[in-house]
């Protein structure tokens, strides 16, 4: 084992295509948890007019 | 007496070191508190499987294909932590989510250096995901790259999860100002909705394996933990998963991984240079967190303290308590434990994100 740099060098895409996935993923489960909560927001509405 | 005392001339100086390093661990875990739950049995598995021609070595092994091998234990375990994690601060702030991801820098940074300094690819993204700052995933992600050090990797992840307190405010205090760690965050606690925490598991985990289905097991493990805890109809399943499965499972794991500590396996260069590259991947974790803060506030009106991003890696609770209490130690009247808490939960998602990531990245390869 020793210094490889051409190793190095391939990793280089792994390194910024798995930070930019784990933004990627990130940013579909923020818009997912924003639409679950209108969606709970309008449920909770509707089941407050219904009880009225 | 050759019965009683042939077993002495099988003993080796590396074996000594060992019983040293499982006593260090043992001290550790009993005085310092740290990580007890696992460093106290993997200290005592050490001494023991280090004994000469040891017996403890062939039992260990039948454990260790039973639920290390197979990925079996960490993913037990996870339904424990997800049982035990309060998502309600990140439900009620989802762009906390993004200082998950970002506190998850030192796994990748991580994966070039131990590529630049000739470890294989599987090994390099082994060592690489102690980054994640969690256990269960590191052993997951080593054991199905088939990582030939895996048990350093382990010893390394559970260490540095331990010394967070000690890594990450030197990291932090290095990267910011005393203005920055000064800065105040409002918290506005939203009430979410039962529905919306019911569906949350559900949708993250369907997310995870549709983007990265190699993390699936350990994604849906974590989120099913959480679905027990709050779908409000299953209280003994959720205590159970939190206290005897969380408990047996750590017990019987750390005793476990000691089986793979054995002198010729784990006494070779490449388990100091592991460590090492351990803490360059928590301590890049937190420069990758606190400056994506920092890039925040260039944009932002309203002033976030960067610290709450060196939160984001998944040692939980353990790094949202010293973020929050070096920004006391700054200013007596700035609280931002529920911010911190919230990045720190978020870091939990984002690191089993990663783990699958580099599993849906490396595992083709190897």
């Amino acid at each position: 084992m020793g210094i490889n740099i051409g190793a190095f060098i391939a990793s280089l895409k792994y390194m910024i295509e798995g930070w930019a996935g784990i933004f990627i993923v990130m940013g579909i489960i923020i818009v997912c948890i924003q639409g679950l909560n209108r969606f709970a927001e309008k449920l909770e509405e509707k089941e407050a007019k219904k009880a009225e | 007496m050759t019965q009683i005392f042939g077993n002495f001339a099988d003993l080796t100086v590396q074996m000594v070191v060992m019983w040293a390093i499982g006593a260090i661990m043992i001290y550790l875990a009993i005085k310092k508190e740290m990580e007890p739950t696992l460093l106290l049995p993997m200290g005592f598995g050490c001494i023991l499987c280090n004994m000469p021609n040891s017996g403890m070595v062939h039992t260990l092994e039948i454990l260790f294909q039973a639920g290390v091998d197979n990925e079996l234990f960490p993913l037990l375990l996870f339904i424990g932590i997800g049982a035990m994690i309060d998502f309600g601060p990140l439900l009620a702030d989802p762009k906390l989510l993004l200082f998950g991801a970002a506190a998850q820098f030192g796994i990748f940074f991580t994966l070039s250096m131990a590529s630049l300094l000739g470890f294989e690819l599987r090994d390099a993204a082994s060592i690489a995901i102690i980054g994640a700052a969690d256990g269960p995933t590191s052993i997951f992600v080593a054991q199905t790259l088939k990582s030939n050090y895996t048990a350093a990797i382990i010893v390394a992840a559970y260490s540095y999860m331990a010394l967070v307190p000690i890594v990450q405010p030197f990291c932090i205090k290095l990267v910011t100002t005393k203005e920055e760690r000064m800065i105040k965050m409002e918290y506005a606690p939203g009430k979410i909705a039962k529905t919306t925490r019911i569906l949350f598991p559900i949708v993250v985990s369907a997310i995870a394996s549709l983007v990265a289905p190699d993390s699936a097991a350990l994604v849906g493990f974590l989120m099913f933990g959480n679905l027990l805890r709050e779908c409000g109809v299953l209280r003994s399943l959720s205590e159970c998963a939190q206290n005897q499965l969380a408990n047996l499972v750590s017990l019987l794991l750390g005793l476990t991984v000691a089986v793979r500590m054995q002198a010729e396996s784990f006494l070779v260069p490449e388990t100091l240079m592991i460590l090492g590259l351990g803490l360059i991947a928590f301590m890049f974790d937190t420069f990758g967190g606190v400056f994506f803060g920092k890039v925040i506030n260039l944009f932002s009106k309203k002033k976030i303290n960067p610290m709450i991003g060196a939160a984001g890696i998944s040692a939980f609770p353990m790094s949202s308590r010293v973020i929050a209490k070096m920004a006391r130690d700054e200013d007596p009247y700035n609280f931002i434990l529920m911010q911190a808490a919230g990045a720190n939960v978020a870091g939990q998602v984002a690191s089993v994100i990663a783990g699958g990531l580099i599993l849906a990245m490396i595992g083709p390869l190897v």
